[in-house]
């Protein structure tokens, strides 16, 4: 470039010296390592910002690569919505057919729960002609912890999608329709022989349809043709399925389970509902419970199994708490110093409320039957027991039974008050309130007294009573009698569903488990109720499991054979169901000593191997 | 309490009279109404005379108030048999639901396609 040399060379100077520092920085003397270069200048980046606290989210603030690269003035968008990028040309009226539902609803799904987006979306120019939008989408959270605003950051990259010649404006833009596929493009008409779930987009069959229905039901779809079978092999849908079905406090806690992730909701609801990958193993577990009992409780929380008092050596009421964390790697129990313990008992309940509360109620003590109520929050630092002075208690009982419901009320029924007399009544208390006050359910009727029974919820706020030792007249019986009733009713009434009938008689309700009393009842996600264990009588084996699922029409019982080697004995106080799909078998070896560092565990689903 | 009155106008045409409070169970049109850009007849342009009777039979069911008291359960009741409709009609009220943004019309369509589908009502022709 001899025709100006002088500044050429002034050029090389710089441009050598710059060289000399990149050299001594960054060793090759290549460019700078990031592409600071490439991100303002070569990819034009668009910035949008929200306002997360309108309804319908308008955009407050746009930049001018936004405006060069879309076509679309600030004054034309700011105060509107985003999603009229996803439309052909400011004349359509929804969004285009190419444009991935999927990641729409993604998009929705991110700004829901307040996290991060990530993504690719197609767009459209304000011409109408396609633009990939490679999207981020960051909330920005305000001083009490609300969404304010969202930033999205677009980098706009060129796509080649033949899309046809853009509508005009026409308002009757029929191949531009959010609620109809592409393949419906232009014939909406869904008399002319062709089924109308067909012509729904992708996103409304999957979210709006298929999460209605159940597990079985998404299962069966979706083997009716290639389209059905993609739209259920999301996870999204799998798990709206799953919620719907069993409800979201199930859900909530399948989530807690490790290795659920993993397996996958859909892989889950077909396990739960086929159970066709329960089985038994055994699992040894390090320390010890000191000194050894029996008649303890035993409840789990989280994937924490806990262990409550019981009968020490010459039946001393015990009063410690013993833990055995299963997510740890090598599980073992170990004691936790509780400060203010409760009085020591046996025969009583221990029932999980409210996440990570226990609640200790009745059994048996030195003075004789209690009737009080100790909640303990195990997370909290230092755990302590604390008394609950409700109102109006029950009669001081043991070989009661509890279950939990809504998560903070605990339900107590039947046990044995003073001198062997049977109760048949049923308390709520309410856990949630400042100053809880027990309240006896009225109801007409109720099934004959009882104790050693089990409570077990499904549906949302029904209750099942299985089995026990019942009154008959002056005698007393093991029971297989199943009766429910339903909380949420103004007026509960128990209601019989099947019996053990006569000896001899055909049972409608197939072949009922044979009556016996201290079982284990597991609740199944969708309302099924699985009975094994307790005391039976006669030849019949404690192992062997039942099935019955209360909500349908004709309950009937069916056996469940799984693989593994069952326990030996299972009772219901020693037994506890962890993440909702792990029946914990304490002391399952043999009827008297109490074996606690070998456990056996009843796994409903697969991913515990 | 206003008793304003609007007019719809369907794809093919036809008029219909509606109350403005009634009609605001239509996100678009309530949009349209607060916009002031109603001009007392608003164009629903892409629903038909047929549906959009249908439509408005919806809304004025659902518009309870003193004048119009239904309890939750006669509510329900009364939807099971609106919805007792064919394919192509619940397929175009889903739509005219969609349009015109009424929540509870469009989950109602959308629960009723997928009882279908649970009751094995339909026919994957």
């Amino acid at each position: 470039m001899e025709w100006d040399s002088g500044s050429d060379l002034s050029a090389d100077d710089a441009s050598s010296l710059a060289d000399d520092e990149e050299g001594g920085l960054f060793p090759g003397g290549g460019p700078i390592p990031y592409p600071v270069g490439n991100l303002l200048h070569t990819a034009p980046c668009g910035f949008v910002v929200t306002d997360a606290v309108e309804p319908d989210q308008p955009i407050i603030y746009v930049n001018t690569v936004f405006e060069m690269v879309t076509g679309y003035r600030a004054e034309e968008v700011l105060g509107g919505n985003c999603r009229f990028l996803q439309c052909r040309g400011p004349f359509a009226k929804r969004r285009h057919p190419l444009v991935d539902s999927m990641v729409v609803s993604e998009i929705r799904k991110c700004i829901d729960e307040g996290i991060e987006f990530q993504g690719e979306l197609l767009n459209f120019r304000k011409d109408g002609s396609p633009l990939m939008n490679r999207l981020r989408l960051t909330p920005i959270y305000g001083d009490d912890d609300t969404i304010t605003h969202i930033i999205g950051i677009q980098f706009f990259i060129e796509t080649d999608i033949d899309l046809g010649p853009v509508l005009g404006s026409s308002t009757k833009e029929k191949s531009i329709d959010g609620i109809y596929s592409a393949l419906a493009a232009g014939e909406r008409n869904v008399s002319r022989g062709m089924c109308g779930l067909f012509q729904l987009s992708d996103e409304v069959v999957s979210m709006k349809i298929l999460s209605r229905l159940t597990p079985r039901d998404v299962a069966s779809v979706s083997s009716v043709c290639r389209r059905l079978y993609v739209l259920t092999k999301n996870e999204d849908l799998w798990r709206r399925v799953c919620q719907n079905a069993w409800g979201s406090e199930t859900t909530r806690v399948l989530e807690t389970v490790p290795g659920a992730k993993r397996l996958g909701w859909g892989r889950l609801a077909r396990e739960l509902t086929t159970l066709e990958a329960a089985a038994w193993r055994k699992l040894s577990v390090g320390g010890s419970v000191e000194p050894s009992r029996c008649n303890f409780s035993a409840c789990a929380v989280g994937n924490r199994v806990v262990l409550f008092g019981g009968e020490g050596v010459n039946m001393q009421p015990m009063n410690d708490t013993f833990v055995l964390d299963l997510n740890s790697d090598y599980p073992e129990w170990q004691h936790v110093k509780v400060s203010s313990p409760p009085p020591g008992r046996w025969g009583h309940t221990l029932t999980c409320v409210n996440g990570s509360n226990l609640v200790v109620f009745g059994g048996c003590g030195q003075q004789g039957l209690l009737n009080d109520v100790f909640v303990l929050n195990l997370d909290a630092k230092p755990p302590t027991w604390r008394e609950i002075s409700g109102l109006a208690p029950p009669l001081p009982r043991s070989w009661h039974s509890s279950c939990t419901l809504d998560g903070t009320k605990l339900i107590v029924s039947g046990g044995c008050a003073d001198s062997g007399v049977l109760l048949s009544d049923t308390f709520l208390l309410d856990l949630s309130i400042e100053k809880p006050v027990w309240r006896e359910i009225p109801a007409a009727w109720t099934p004959p007294s009882r104790l050693g029974h089990t409570l077990s919820v499904y549906g949302g706020r029904k209750i099942l009573m299985f089995g026990g030792l019942a009154k008959s007249g002056p005698l007393k019986f093991r029971s297989s009698d199943v009766f429910t009733m339903d909380l949420s009713e103004e007026e509960p009434c128990w209601r019989c569903v099947t019996g053990s009938g006569m000896p001899g008689a055909g049972n409608p309700g197939g072949v009922a488990p044979p009556p016996r009393l201290d079982h284990v009842a597991v609740n199944l996600p969708g309302g099924r109720i699985l009975i094994f264990g307790g005391s039976v009588a006669g030849l019949h084996s404690a192992s062997q499991l039942y099935l019955l699922d209360p909500t349908e029409d004709k309950p009937t019982w069916r056996i469940l054979n799984i693989p593994g080697r069952p326990p030996r004995f299972a009772w219901g106080h020693g037994t506890c169901v962890v993440g909702g799909t792990r029946a914990i078998v304490l002391g399952g070896q043999t009827g008297e000593e109490w074996m606690l560092s070998e456990l056996h565990e009843l796994s409903l689903a697969s991913y515990l191997t | 309490m206003s008793t304003k009155k609007i007019m719809l106008k369907s794809s093919d045409g036809k008029m219909f009279e509606i109350e403005e409070e009634t009609a605001r169970q239509c996100q678009t049109i309530a949009h349209m109404i607060e916009a002031e850009c109603t001009d007392n007849v608003i164009p629903v342009s892409n629903v038909t005379s047929e549906i959009l009777e249908m439509v408005i039979e919806y809304c004025n069911k659902h518009h309870v108030d003193a004048a119009n008291p239904c309890s939750d359960e006669d509510l329900k009741k009364w939807d099971k048999e609106f919805m007792e409709k064919d394919q192509y009609t619940i397929f175009h009220l889903m739509n005219a639901a969609y349009d015109l943004h009424i929540k509870s019309l469009l989950a109602l369509a959308y629960q009723t396609v997928a009882d279908m589908v649970n009751d094995n009502k339909w026919a994957f022709e």
